[in-house]
């Protein structure tokens, strides 16, 4: 992969490496520092969230805005339906 | 005494003797002598058993008689006694067992109540252990394995075994699944609040075994939660220590972060894996 603009292209950077690593083409500790970049990427989002969060403004990071412009909730949340809801049981 | 006396008399022949003094005379062979009625022929006598020994002798069978008759009027009168608490009884208990313990009577009353008072709590407590009733199949049942069920004509309690009665109803509601339910649904929308009620009350009552029963729910989910990478979790993985809320993170970053977390898992059980063909290569 040549550059990451993406949040799609970072998690099909991971993904990648994970075949390679199935496959027998990268050593563990290869792997281990792609996962250890992607956290650190991954952070990085996560502080300019907390920040947008805390100026009470909607976040806008370019990182981001090829998904779906930036903004916290373009995308709906899909619970997973396999297991019971708290309620339902009791 | 007077019908003894005349058995006496039939038996053995009165004679006077040489000093002049009117003795019996011994007819028949004698086994035994009375203190009381005098020689005693083997059908005059009973096998009694000491206690103490568990030696069997043989004694007079009127003497016995008279005391069996005053031990039965003595034992009754001490029940009566005993179940009223009267105040010789209560007085005796308070005397019996002490060392240099005062006459009985000069105690003070007050110390007679308060004894009186102890002696029925204890009663009391004896008869909440004991139990209420036996059943066939699941032997002794005390106070918390009984329901209630309707009164004698005499005003008793009457009590039914809890497992066997639960077994019933499973029973008939197997049996009979489609009419129980209509009329619990019935009922239930007639009686609205009484049902609403009543279930605060059982909430109230078992809040700690809903709570566990909960908690374990909560851990099962959690773990299953983890196995598939569910977002729930990832959610948590990335809220942890920010300022962050769990509907702030956006479905993008949580599906990256699950690849990172795969990646994750992938090195793990690579190196694992490469851990235990070192160990065979270091046997072999």
């Amino acid at each position: 992969m040549s550059k990451i603009r993406n949040m799609e292209n970072l998690r099909d950077y991971a993904l990648e490496t994970l075949e390679k690593l199935s496959s027998g083409e990268i050593d563990t500790a290869h792997a281990g520092v792609t996962g250890k970049l992607c956290e650190s990427v991954i952070s990085t989002v996560k502080a300019q969230l907390e920040y947008a969060r805390m100026i009470q403004e909607e976040p806008n990071i370019p990182f981001m805005q090829a998904c779906h412009n930036g903004t916290g909730k373009t995308i709906e949340h899909q619970p997973s339906k396999s297991l019971p809801s708290p309620k339902s049981k009791y | 005494m007077k019908d003894n006396d005349k058995i006496v008399e039939n038996q053995y022949d009165m004679v006077e003797d040489r000093y002049g003094i009117m003795r019996q005379r011994v007819t028949q062979k004698v086994v035994g002598v009375c203190k009381h009625h005098g020689y005693a022929k083997e059908e005059d006598l009973v096998d009694v058993t000491i206690k103490k020994t568990g030696k069997i002798v043989k004694r007079c069978k009127f003497c016995e008689r008279d005391k069996f008759e005053n031990k039965k009027v003595y034992t009754e009168d001490w029940k009566r006694e005993k179940e009223s608490l009267s105040d010789y009884y209560v007085r005796r208990t308070l005397v019996h067992g002490t060392k240099n313990a005062l006459p009985m009577q000069d105690y003070p009353e007050i110390l007679v109540e308060a004894k009186r008072a102890v002696i029925k709590l204890k009663r009391q407590t004896e008869i909440i252990k004991q139990p209420i009733k036996e059943c066939s199949k699941h032997g002794k049942l005390y106070r918390e394995d009984v329901i209630k069920a309707g009164k004698e004509r005499s005003g008793n309690q009457k009590y039914k075994c809890k497992k066997c009665m639960k077994e019933l109803h499973a029973k008939h509601y197997e049996l009979h699944k489609v009419k129980v339910k209509l009329a619990h649904e019935q009922y239930k929308n007639k009686n609205k609040t009484q049902v609403a009620k009543s279930k605060a009350e059982s909430y109230k009552k078992n809040k700690h075994k809903y709570l566990a029963r909960e908690n374990e729910r909560k851990r099962i989910y959690d773990r299953e939660a983890t196995k598939l990478l569910k977002d729930r979790c990832i959610k948590k993985l990335l809220v942890k220590r920010t300022g962050l809320s769990m509907s702030d993170v956006p479905q993008e970053l949580i599906e990256t972060m699950r690849a990172v977390q795969l990646l994750k898992r992938g090195i793990k059980s690579h190196s694992l894996k490469k851990k235990i063909e070192d160990k065979k290569n270091v046997k072999d």
